[in-house]
């Protein structure tokens, strides 16, 4: 066996199931509904799966050092409600999105990552804490109310803008995945995530600053969260507290369906791409076949468990020694 | 008594037939045969990787053969669960623990019979079933104690209660003297039961005389296939170890002399977590000092406080005559200081992810690019320069031998170029050839001046290896042995608490 089969073995294997699964729902989509393969109908998909995109992201690097943030979902709606605050308050627009954004990862960063890395408390407590509080703030500061935003031009062009034809919110998702590959990739702070996550004992002998790793990943993927909550704002032209419900849990569906495994240390970036957009295509199909959208998390259900279940078949005849 | 000599007349209680299992692209177990008859303790041998362990899976049902059958009492067998062997006679002990430790210590020994009795539990009748077993492996140890209270050397005593419990025609010891403080008590043990019983038993041990002492013959393995066996008159360790390893083998312990230099490092009233006492010695180039110590002497912790992976309640840690004492693992190498942990596979590797990945581990940094291809052609040479045996460097080091992962722990220290590595059992669960590798590599170290730190439970590596030897004994250092005098009685001596007689 020469190191090319070992490597491309590796890393077929983990995205190998929902590529196939997408691919397949694909042809039987393009082969029934006419309208399934066209170019507006694919900006259409990358567009309603934009916000998950961003999220997922941030989501895969939680994942990847064997964590979980239940709190997303409710950092998305306390961000789109703060940003319709601040605006509310005349701050100029880009101060807005910038506070947002890094306030977001602020938050991330300090009572997440400090919590979970620092301190040692368990992941899915404390982010189930702090998603409850975003929420709830979100709810208190809205007056449990969704806001329009409709008068603020520049979230309307952000939201519905193009840029070579495209839409704004894809080519910021597309920039944020691309710059999440290179960092998990090429920089020594992308190996040492897969290095906390794959053995977080010997990766701190080996010197790894793994505090440093843990408090950082939470730190990103709530700034991205931040992001995503700009976007949403600027697609709906609405902020509510009520926005990005579960969006935590989908996006955990979206990344493990990717191959990502729960215990951290293996998955990629690529196969989180697949994972959100099977789920967009899934959504998508369903719309076109008249189908009720009610279906989709049951199929999710089903596929999202049919792909670990195929995994752990695999695994264990290939793995088990 | 019945006849130490091997009765083959009998029926074998269980045999393998063409047994052939494969892991991926490693054919881990090659068409083995062989048979285990009543009262006879059969030694399966071979260096790490060899087979052995898988085979006594096999025989005990925890995975299955892809080829052969199985044997058991005349009749083929398959088994599909673990239950099955379990319920057939047989039981698998191993060094990994099996037991609840929420529990109490009668409930694990009697663990294959709480689901029985539909579903009741007698507490009072499991506790007396579990006293009788325990009396047996000589645990004085009540059986409503909680598993988790007990010490180390008792919880593999309770492991081996555990297995025997279940009445056993076979018993398959895997590698558990390792971590036993008085293995002899077991033999006594196993022989009684073959004696009595007509119990057969499979023993797996790196230790060769532990093979000599209780074995009728030797089976031994290597890369899975069967190599050849030795009888009961021919098991002596030359033997053994050249038909283990396919050559013949030189002296284990060739020290070339090194000039040993200043001190490179030094550690000063250091106290550790471990307990209040002050711990002071230094260490001079090219030296090798050795810690001998019984489990729980404070050994591991005092490497580990060195090395910056525990914070030291005070005291100093000079490394060339600079002040480091280190906060933190990171901060320890930067120092100069390398350190191969205790346990290679749950602090020393990622066993998913690939050599290259595992040696490059300690030079990221944060901000910087990596660079993949400088990782890669590093691994090569490592893999080269300490003979590595693998397919490829982008292999899981979870494939690799235990022989051959240490080196990869050890290739990642090296790289750092310390100017003091620490070694904390570097050669356990290793075989003779890998063992030999790395002695070969701590010799060429000293040569180049490195000052080296051995905490061993091998007395043997101790005295062949190192200059000097310091004991330990209840967090303190206790002796001090030059070459020469550390024996294996004088070590022993001073490790148990005693002085200094000679």
């Amino acid at each position: 066996m020469n190191d090319t089969v070992i490597r491309a073995r590796a890393a077929a294997s983990s995205y190998l199931g929902v590529g196939g699964v997408l691919i397949a729902l694909c042809v039987l989509l393009a082969a029934t509904q006419e309208q399934f393969l066209t170019w507006t109908n694919f900006l259409n998909i990358a567009e309603t799966s934009s916000d998950l995109l961003i999220v997922s992201v941030g989501m895969t690097m939680i994942l990847l050092v064997g964590g979980f943030d239940l709190s997303l979902g409710g950092l998305m709606a306390l961000g789109g409600v703060s940003l319709w605050e601040l605006l509310g308050a005349g701050v100029p627009s880009w101060l807005a999105v910038v506070m947002v954004v890094f306030g977001s990862a602020l938050a991330g960063t300090v009572l997440n990552g400090v919590l979970v890395g620092k301190v040692g408390m368990s992941f899915l407590v404390v982010t189930l804490g702090t998603g409850s509080i975003f929420r709830g703030i979100a709810q208190i500061r809205s007056g449990g109310q969704s806001q329009s935003m409709y008068e603020y031009g520049f979230l309307v062009n952000l939201g519905s803008g193009k840029w070579g034809g495209i839409p704004l919110p894809v080519v910021v998702s597309f920039v944020v995945l691309l710059l999440g590959v290179l960092v998990l990739r090429y920089t020594g702070f992308g190996r040492m995530v897969y290095a906390t996550g794959g053995n977080r004992e010997a990766a701190r002998l080996a010197g790894i600053n793994v505090t440093m790793v843990s408090v950082a990943v939470f730190g990103i993927a709530a700034g991205l969260a931040g992001v995503a909550s700009v976007m949403n704002v600027g697609r709906l032209t609405a902020a509510s507290p009520t926005a990005a419900m579960g969006i935590e849990l989908t996006a955990g569906a979206a990344v493990l369906l990717g191959g990502t495994t729960f215990t951290g240390g293996r998955g990629t970036l690529l196969g989180t791409l697949l994972g959100v957009f099977f789920l967009g295509v899934l959504a998508n199909g369903l719309t076109l076949a008249g189908i009720s959208p009610f279906w989709q998390p049951v199929v999710l259900g089903i596929v999202l468990l049919s792909a670990l279940l195929l995994d752990r078949i695999r695994g264990r005849s290939a793995a088990s020694g | 008594m019945a006849p130490r000599g091997v009765p083959i007349l009998e029926t074998p209680i269980l045999e393998t037939v063409a047994i052939t299992k494969e892991f991926g692209v490693v054919r881990a177990v090659d068409a083995v045969s062989v048979r285990i008859s009543p009262g006879e303790v059969v030694a399966l041998a071979g260096e790490n990787g060899s087979g052995k362990s898988t085979l006594a899976r096999i025989m005990a049902g925890a995975i299955r053969p892809d080829s052969g059958t199985l044997v058991l009492r005349g009749v083929e067998t398959r088994f599909v669960r673990p239950r099955d062997a379990l319920d057939a006679g047989i039981a698998l002990v191993t060094q990994e623990p099996s037991v609840v430790p929420a529990m109490t210590v009668g409930e694990n020994v009697m663990l294959h019979r709480l689901g029985r009795n539909r579903g009741v539990v007698k507490r009072r009748e499991i506790e007396r079933a579990a006293a009788a077993v325990l009396a047996e492996v000589g645990l004085a140890v009540e059986p409503s104690r909680r598993f988790e209270t007990l010490g180390p050397g008792e919880r593999e005593l309770v492991e081996l209660a555990k297995a025997l419990a279940t009445e056993p025609d076979i018993l398959i010891l895997d590698e558990v003297t390792t971590r036993l403080p008085d293995p002899e008590s077991l033999f006594v043990v196993v022989e009684r039961l073959c004696r009595t019983r007509r119990m057969g038993a499979v023993l797996i041990t790196h230790r060769l005389r532990e093979i000599r002492r209780l074995a009728h013959r030797a089976v031994v393995l290597r890369d899975g296939v069967l190599v050849g066996e030795l009888g009961r008159h021919q098991l002596t360790d030359l033997e053994l170890s050249s038909m283990m390893v396919g050559r013949e083998l030189t002296d284990l312990y060739a020290k070339p002399s090194v000039d040993i230099g200043p001190p490179v490092l030094e550690a000063v009233e250091l106290v550790t977590t471990r307990s209040n006492h002050r711990i002071s010695f230094s260490v001079g180039r090219g030296e090798i000092v050795g810690v001998a110590g019984l489990m729980g002497c404070g050994r591991i912790e005092l490497l580990e406080t060195i090395a910056g992976a525990r914070r030291p309640t005070s005291g100093t840690v000079v490394v060339d005559a600079k002040r480091v004492t280190p906060r933190s693992p990171s901060a320890g190498i930067a120092a100069g200081i390398g350190f191969v942990p205790d346990d290679r596979w749950s602090q020393g590797l990622l066993s998913q992810q690939s050599i290259v990945a595992n040696l490059a581990l300690s030079s990221h940094r944060t901000f910087a690019i990596t660079h993949r291809r400088q990782d890669r052609e590093r691994a090569e040479q490592a893999v080269r320069k300490l003979t590595i045996r693998t397919p490829s460097v982008d292999a899981p080091v979870a494939s690799l031998s235990g022989g051959n992962a240490q080196k990869v722990v050890l290739a990642r220290a090296l790289a750092l170029e310390p100017a003091v590595l620490l070694l904390s059992e570097p050669t356990r669960g290793v075989d003779i050839g890998a063992k030999a590798e790395i002695y070969r590599i701590i010799d060429e170290l000293v040569g180049h001046g490195v000052g080296i730190v051995v905490s061993s439970s091998d007395l043997f590596e101790l005295i062949g290896l190192c200059d000097r030897v310091l004991t330990m004994h209840d967090g303190a250092i206790v002796g001090e042995l030059a070459r020469g005098e550390a024996t294996e009685e004088s070590i022993t001596v001073l490790c148990g608490g005693g002085v200094k007689t000679a």
